[in-house]
C-alpha cells in the first residue's frame, strides 16, 4: 500500500528525513508519532504529493508518486482520504458543499452526493450545521468536517494528520474507534500525532520518527 | 454541468460586483472604440481605392471644331493610345456644371451654352502625366493638371487607415490586458482555496472551469454593449458626414458580430493564458 525507498527530504539545509525505508501492508493501521517538529506532516505530504522529496521514491497503491506529473495528481488525490492537519475547508462553501464538492468527483450524481455528504455528517455529529460556512464553526467542528470530507467517498487509504487535535477526549475516542471500523472493513489507516495518550487505546503498529529516521517500529507499549 | 459552471462563475463576479461591472464597461468602451474605429475604417476605404484607381485628365479642344473634324481627331488619339480612355463631356452636363459654381451664367448656358462651350474630354490614363503630351496637338487648347491632390488624399487616406487599424489593435491588447488582470486578481485572492481543490483531487478544468465564466460572462455583456454601441455611434456619425455631403457611415453586421465574438473571446482567451500560466507557477511552487 505505502512503500518508502531511501526517503530524504530537506528543507534548504535543514534535513527533516534522512533516509526512511519503509513498508505498509493493505488493511494495517498505523501511528506515525514522534515530537513536534519530527516530520510526521512532512512524511504524509510526501504521501499525497504535496512535495517532492529530495532523494529516494515514494510509491502509493502501486503508484510511482514523487516522479507523478500533475495530470495525474488528481486520481492519486482521489484514491486518498487526507486529513489536513489545517482542516483545508472552502470558506465559500457551506459544510455540506465542502463534502458533495468533493463526491461529484467520485462520480456521483448531485443527489446521491447529497445524501452520502448528509449521511456522513450525520455520523459525524455536525448534520445540523450542514448549512453553516466554515468560519463559522469551532475549531473542533471544522475538524469534525473536515475528517467527514475524507471519509465520505470511503477511501482504501486514510492518512490523518493530527485528526484528534482540535478534540476533546470524548469526541477523540470516538473518532479512534470509528477509524478503527473503517479500517476493520478494510481500508488502511496511517494516524500521525505526537498525542501518546492515543497509542495505547488500540492495539496498532507504531512508527516513532526520530532524528530523521524511524527509531522504533512495533506495538505499544514497546 | 454547464449550469453549474455558469452559477460557479456569476458567484465569483456577484463577490464583486463594481469591480466586475467596471470591467465589463471598460471592456465594451474598448470594443466600441474598436468597432468604431473599424467602421470608420471601412467608411474611408472607397477614397483610398480612388486614390489609388486611374486617375481623369481634363483635356479641353479648341471651341469651333467641327463635328466632322472632332471625331476625326478623337478616332486618331484613340488609336495613337489604345490604353487610355476617353470620354466626352455632354455640353449640357459641362453647363450645369458651370451653371453650379456660377449661378448668374445660368440662362446665358442654357441657351447658348452649345455653342459658346468648347468641346471638354476626359481621358483616363494608366499614367496621367502622360496626357500632358496632348498638349502638342494644334487641335488642344489645354490639359489640365492631374490631380495630384488624388494621391495626396491617397496617402492620407492609407495613414489614417493604418493609423485607425493600429488603434483597434491597441484596444482590443488592452482588452485583453484587463481581462488578464481581472483574472489574475481573481486567481490571487482566491489562490487557497484553489490549492485546497488540488488537495483533494479536483481536476484542472473543474478549477478553471469558474474563471473561465467569470471572465466570458461580462465578455459577453460588453460585446454586446459595443455592438449597440456602434450602431448607435455610426449612426449618429452618419448624420454628421450625410450633411457635409459625404456618405454615411456603415457598421454591417459581420462588424457587429465580430465584436461580439471578439468580447466573448478576447476575456477568455486572456483568462486561459493566465490560468495555465498560474497553474505552472503554483505547481512550481508547492512540489
Ligand atoms: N515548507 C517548509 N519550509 C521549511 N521548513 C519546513 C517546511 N515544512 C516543515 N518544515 C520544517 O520541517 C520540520 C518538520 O515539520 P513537520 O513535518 O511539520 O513536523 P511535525 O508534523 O512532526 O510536527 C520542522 O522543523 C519544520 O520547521
Ligand atoms: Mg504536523
Amino acid at each position: 500500500m505505502i512503500r518508502l525507498k531511501n526517503l530524504h527530504k530537506s528543507y534548504n539545509s535543514r534535513r527533516v528525513l534522512r533516509g526512511i525505508d519503509l513498508n505498509v501492508e493493505p488493511g494495517e493501521f498505523v501511528f506515525l508519532t514522534g515530537p513536534s517538529g519530527a516530520g510526521k506532516s512532512t512524511l504524509l505530504r510526501l504521501l499525497y504529493a504535496a512535495e517532492r522529496p529530495t532523494e529516494g521514491e515514494v510509491w502509493v497503491n502501486g503508484l510511482r508518486v514523487d516522479t507523478l506529473s500533475h495530470r495525474e495528481l488528481p486520481r492519486l488525490r482521489r484514491s486518498l482520504g487526507v486529513i489536513f492537519q489545517d482542516f483545508k475547508l472552502l470558506p465559500r462553501k457551506t459544510v455540506l458543499e465542502n463534502i458533495t464538492f468533493v463526491l461529484r468527483f467520485h462520480g456521483l450524481s448531485p443527489k446521491e452526493a447529497h445524501r452520502r455528504a448528509y449521511l456522513t455528517l450525520k455520523r459525524m455529529g455536525l448534520h445540523h450545521r450542514q448549512s453553516a460556512y466554515p468560519a463559522t464553526l469551532s475549531g473542533g467542528e471544522q475538524q469534525r468536517v473536515a475528517i467527514a470530507r475524507a471519509l465520505a467517498y470511503q477511501p482504501r487509504l486514510i492518512l490523518a494528520d493530527e485528526p484528534t487535535g482540535n478534540l476533546d477526549a470524548e469526541l477523540a475516542a470516538e473518532l479512534m474507534s470509528l477509524l478503527c471500523d473503517i479500517n476493520y472493513q478494510g481500508a488502511t489507516v496511517v494516524v500521525a500525532t505526537h498525542d501518546q495518550s492515543l497509542l495505547a487505546a488500540i492495539p496498532a503498529r507504531v512508527l516513532v520518527l526520530e532524528r530523521g529516521g524511524i527509531g522504533y517500529d512495533g506495538i505499544w507499549p514497546p | 454541468m454547464i449550469r453549474h459552471l455558469v452559477a460557479e462563475g456569476m458567484g465569483l463576479l456577484k463577490e464583486r460586483p463594481l469591480v466586475s461591472a467596471g470591467l465589463t464597461v471598460a471592456l465594451a468602451v474598448a470594443l466600441t472604440l474598436g468597432g468604431l474605429t473599424l467602421s470608420a475604417a471601412l467608411w474611408i476605404r472607397p477614397i483610398l481605392a480612388s486614390g489609388t484607381g486611374e486617375v481623369a485628365v481634363a483635356v479641353l479642344l479648341r471651341p469651333h471644331l467641327e463635328g466632322g473634324v472632332f471625331d476625326q481627331w478623337l478616332a486618331t488619339a484613340e488609336k495613337a493610345h489604345p490604353d487610355w480612355r476617353f470620354r466626352r463631356v455632354p455640353p449640357d452636363e459641362l453647363a450645369a456644371s458651370l451653371g453650379e459654381r456660377f449661378p448668374y451664367l445660368r440662362k446665358l448656358l442654357a441657351e447658348e451654352g452649345q455653342a459658346l462651350l468648347p468641346p471638354l474630354l476626359e481621358v483616363t490614363a494608366p499614367d496621367p502625366a502622360a496626357v500632358r503630351t496632348l498638349e502638342a496637338s494644334p487641335a488642344v487648347l489645354a490639359v489640365g493638371p492631374v490631380a495630384t491632390i488624388h494621391r495626396t488624399l491617397a496617402s492620407i487616406a492609407r495613414r489614417i487607415e493604418a493609423g485607425l487599424t493600429a488603434i483597434t489593435v491597441a484596444l482590443v491588447a488592452i482588452a485583453f490586458l484587463l481581462a488578464s488582470i481581472w483574472v489574475h486578481l481573481e486567481l490571487y485572492r482566491h489562490a487557497d482555496e484553489i490549492a485546497i481543490m488540488r488537495l483533494v483531487g479536483a481536476t484542472e478544468p473543474a478549477i478553471r472551469g469558474p474563471y473561465l465564466v467569470s471572465a466570458a460572462i461580462p465578455g459577453l455583456a460588453a460585446g454586446l454593449l459595443a455592438a449597440a454601441a456602434t450602431r448607435a455611434g455610426a449612426g449618429w456619425l452618419s448624420r454628421l458626414t450625410t450633411t457635409v455631403g459625404l456618405p454615411a457611415i456603415e457598421a454591417p453586421g459581420t462588424l457587429l458580430a465580430g465584436l461580439v465574438a471578439f468580447g466573448l473571446l478576447v476575456p477568455l482567451g486572456a483568462a486561459a493564458f493566465t490560468l495555465a500560466r498560474h497553474a505552472r507557477l503554483t505547481d512550481a511552487a508547492s512540489l
